[in-house]
């Protein structure tokens, strides 16, 4: 290759992998009909498929309020980066705790939490 | 029968039917905490929906309310959202019919109003179904998601 003038280059994938499970934002705000509270977050992870051995997606995600769990979101890996995930209760107070927990497919978790407005 | 053997008996009786009955209690709540990996990797519809309630039978309903974008180009993400004013919802199971695997994301409701959204992407041209699980039994509706290249063109429901 050398002497033909090229140069072996190692060619890294296009997309590689985010670092992952870096960034779980987790907001809370009235909603505008003033029915309830919406609790909204956002993580970051790769794109992939569940055939790619790289693919990452977030399997569940667990909202809690006050320690009881509220709701279970459980994904396959059809997720895009930085999905926008919302949910909605009834009978939150001022100064609720609201905490999310996640855990991808690789093995990883962690918890973020915010106090309801 | 002796006496203290027949209490000493069911004392011992007692005691097992407790310790299983515990037993049974902690495993019914794991399993209902844990991943429906079966519907998750079911093939079509219909399987997805008995692992995950126990029936196929969903009737539409016009009480749900679906909105998910009419075009969309199949390299990004989707926005779907879910609301509905059905008392008591239970779960929402959200189905892409034309995937591999059909069951995209599914939400167990303990203490929450029926509205769920987030993003998914899809491949190719299908309807998104969601199934809204309630007291009175399974509801569903659905739209189309129309997938075209760069995600430009009109499309009418």
């Amino acid at each position: 290759m050398a002497a033909m003038g090229f140069t072996r280059i190692d060619l890294q994938p296009i997309m590689e992998p985010k670092a992952m499970n870096q960034i779980t934002k987790i907001r809370a705000k009235r909603r505008e009909d003033g029915q309830g509270l919406l609790v909204m977050t956002k993580h970051a992870y790769a794109i992939g498929s569940a055939q790619s051995p790289n693919a990452s997606w977030i399997e569940q995600m667990s909202f809690e309020m006050n320690g009881k769990t509220i709701v279970e979101v459980f994904f396959r890996a059809s997720g895009g980066t930085s999905p926008l995930t919302i949910i909605a209760i009834d009978d939150a107070t001022a100064g609720d705790v609201l905490t999310v927990h996640w855990h991808d497919s690789r093995g990883d978790s962690g918890d973020a939490n915010t106090i309801a407005p | 029968m002796d006496r203290r053997l027949f209490l000493g008996g069911s004392g011992v009786g007692t005691l097992l039917f407790f310790i299983g009955s515990n037993r049974l209690v902690t495993q019914t709540n794991a399993a209902a905490n844990s991943i429906p990996q079966a519907a998750f990797d079911a093939r079509s519809e219909a399987e997805a929906l008995v692992a995950l309630f126990g029936t196929e039978r969903s009737q539409p309903c016009d009480r749900i309310n679906l909105s998910v974008p009419f075009v969309t180009d199949a390299a990004l993400g989707v926005q779907i959202k879910i609301w509905s004013a059905i008392e008591s919802p239970r779960a929402i199971a959200i189905m892409i019919r034309n995937s591999e695997h059909p069951l995209a994301a599914f939400v167990r409701l303990k203490k929450a109003q029926c509205f769920f959204s987030t993003h998914l992407k899809v491949a190719n041209t299908t309807p998104v179904i969601a199934h809204v699980l309630t007291v009175d039994g399974l509801r569903s509706t659905s739209k189309t998601i129309k997938v075209t290249n760069g995600g430009y063109g009109i499309y009418a429901h």
